[in-house]
């Protein structure tokens, strides 16, 4: 009987990712559960990194999951699925503020410099006390460094996503990394 | 160690989760299901209007404005015998859609002299087409006397220059040669037609204009087959009417769910005299067709009774008496209270009535007959609803009895959801303007009254007679 319960709950856990898809592409809300309780803290992650808010980034998070609900009948195995989802999310934390895309400005690296830091400091830090520290940047920096450095977008990926080139995409990372490393130094956690 | 900034951030916000509100799964359904309302209703609108515009861009097959496609000529022979008019091709007459004028009217009249035309060989018609199509001629005969004289008649009283080109309109039961008559339903139903016919002159199994006495009627520039009083052209010229009805009428709700909570909501709930209004404003966008818009309110009454348990308990105490002996001491009297309990139940009627007051805008499409008698009209009716205010005022059970829910507490996020309408009436003409209407419709709730945190599903519906009036512009 005990093997039996573990069996059960081991099955309920380690569901077959497929067994769910095919369950949500049946609009199962049993099976529309299961991947939502799944996915959603980790996209409630990424989601508070696009946003300015835990409101806003609950209502991204809302809408990003009606779409993968809507649009889960598309997503052929070709990828993960978290990745899938992961990106749905992104896109919709993107279209959801609209406003971050007039913010960035086109620019070049000549006045980029790199500056060295110490590296364990920051490892030793929080998740939350860099979130607070990624949040102090404009939000166009925000934008580019969480797709390029978090996401792993290309710049010409980027550039397509928000519409602006690949040179700005650049310029807008190497400023972002620039700031955080003054905000690190600010907080007396790196020396610059 | 990792000595980039941006794969030190990767690292940890990779692992970085953080648990969203408790009811964010909730709200993620409760909005797809909005969604899926909105995609329905949007889709609903635009299949309404593509419907209602493709009836008004389509013409009509069976009205006279429709293009000629078949032109018949007759041979003047058709006269009586008296007249001698030699046959030509060019000295004819032109009877436009004379099929398709039969068909509409389809009058036993009209039937009687098809019949004829086939069996009858004395007067004989050669049959041109005027237009270039490359469909044969039609072949028909007009065979009855009593018509081929009244179309020399017609063609006489008109003194019309060239006979030979002259066209016979026939539309709904009446012709008339040169012109597009006008007629108006007084001139169908006056008698002056007949009478001015000369005397001993068969009557013509068709209902006649009044050809002799009222050439004014088809003065040229005067006669349109689009006049409004034509039983069929209505929608020519009075487009807009608006109609305001209402009565009281029969609503109930339909419960799903819960089977033990559903019975006990139908023992304890009886349906009320429910009331229902409208003001609607209706566009006539062909000649059968319309679309309307409007308000309506609807009174769902329901009463509601149940008969609530009080248990009294009273408690008694009487008091015993002992003798109590205890040497040395002398006996002696010992009253000792004992409490005892008395339990009864009282059983009350626990009535009142419930209210569910919806305000709609009904969207809908209207299907017309005129009947013959052209006083006559019937109408159908199917459209959506969209719910712009909604109160339920009083108690029903909520789950075991005697627990009571408030309807008021749920009356949350009611608006934009909607129903649907069927209706199925008639008309009569009161005047030109004016018609009473007898127009009983159903309507269904698609949306429950409870939402999903609830075990039940309840969906209105009502049946009203709807009596009103109906104002044509």
């Amino acid at each position: 009987m005990k093997t039996n319960n573990a069996n059960s709950s081991t099955s309920l856990n380690e569901l077959n990712e497929n067994e769910i898809i095919e369950g949500c592409v049946r609009k199962d809300v049993h099976y529309q559960k299961l991947l939502y309780e799944q996915f959603a803290p980790k996209m409630m992650g990424v989601s508070l990194r696009y946003c300015n808010s835990r409101m806003e980034a609950e209502d991204v998070l809302q809408d990003a999951f009606i779409k993968v609900f809507n649009k889960i009948k598309t997503f052929e195995n070709r990828g993960s699925l978290e990745g899938w989802i992961r990106k749905i999310v992104v896109f919709t934390a993107l279209k959801s503020n609209d406003k971050r895309i007039q913010k960035f400005e086109p620019g070049n690296l000549d006045n980029v410099q790199e500056t060295a830091f110490d590296a364990r400091a920051i490892s030793n830090l929080e998740t939350e006390e860099l979130m607070n520290i990624l949040k102090q940047l404009p939000e166009g920096y925000q934008t580019v460094f969480n797709l390029y450095a978090i996401e792993g977008y290309s710049h010409k990926e980027i550039g397509e996503m928000l519409g602006i080139s690949e040179v700005t995409s650049r310029t807008q990372f190497s400023r972002a990394k620039q700031n955080l490393i003054k905000l690190l130094a600010k907080y007396g956690i790196v020396r610059r | 160690m990792s000595s980039n900034i941006e794969d030190i951030f990767k690292q940890k916000f990779e692992k970085f989760e953080e648990q969203p509100s408790a009811d964010l799964f909730n709200r993620i359904k409760a909005k797809q299901r909005k969604n899926k309302i909105v995609i329905w209703w949007t889709a609903a609108v635009v299949g309404l209007l593509v419907v209602a515009g493709s009836l008004f861009l389509i013409p009509q097959k069976n009205t006279i404005e429709s293009p000629i496609t078949q032109t018949e000529t007759i041979d003047k022979t058709i006269a009586p015998a008296t007249e001698t008019v030699s046959p030509s091709e060019e000295n004819a007459i032109s009877i436009e859609e004379i099929n398709t004028a039969e068909k509409r009217v389809a009058s036993p009249s009209v039937e009687r002299q098809k019949q004829q035309l086939k069996e009858v060989p004395n007067y004989t018609s050669k049959t041109v087409s005027q237009n270039k199509t490359e469909k044969p001629p039609l072949n028909t005969k007009i065979v009855d006397p009593n018509l081929a004289n009244k179309f020399n008649e017609i063609l006489a009283q008109k003194g019309t220059k060239n006979p030979d080109k002259a066209t016979i309109y026939i539309k709904d039961k009446m012709y008339d040669v040169g012109q597009r008559p006008k007629i108006t339903p007084k001139n169908i139903d006056s008698k002056e037609g007949e009478e001015s016919l000369p005397e001993g002159e068969p009557k013509i199994n068709i209902n006649t204009p009044n050809i002799n006495s009222t050439g004014g009627d088809f003065a040229e520039g005067a006669n349109d087959p689009d006049d409004e009083d034509l039983p069929g052209n209505a929608h020519k010229a009075n487009k807009w009417s608006i109609q305001i009805a209402g009565s009281p009428g029969y609503a109930t709700r339909f419960l799903t769910g819960d089977n033990q909570i559903i019975d006990k909501r139908n023992a304890t709930e009886n349906n009320k005299l429910s009331y229902y209004a409208e003001a609607l404003a209706t566009y006539s966008i062909s000649e059968k067709w319309n679309a309307g818009l409007g308000i309506s309110y609807q009174n769902r009454n329901e009463g509601f009774a149940m008969q609530t348990q009080t248990v009294h308990k009273e408690t008694i105490i009487s008091f015993d008496t002992f003798i109590v002996y205890q040497e040395p001491l002398p006996p002696r009297q010992v009253i000792v209270p004992d409490t005892n309990y008395q339990i009864s139940t009282t059983v009350e009627d626990f009535e009142h009535q419930n209210h569910y007051k919806i305000v709609n805008i009904p969207l809908f499409a209207e299907r017309v007959f005129y009947l013959d008698n052209n006083k006559w009209t019937i109408f159908t009716q199917a459209g959506i609803t969209t719910t712009i205010w909604q109160k339920s005022e009083g108690q029903i059970i909520e789950g075991d009895n005697p627990k009571l829910l408030e309807l008021s507490s749920l009356n949350k996020n009611k608006i934009g959801i909607n129903s649907i309408t069927l209706g199925f009436g008639v008309g009569y003409k009161v005047s030109d303007k004016v018609n009473v209407v007898f127009y009983p419709k159903a309507n269904y709730l698609l949306n429950s009254l409870y939402d999903d945190n609830y075990a039940l599903k309840q969906q209105e519906f009502g049946l009203f007679s709807s009596f009103g009036i109906r104002y044509k512009f």
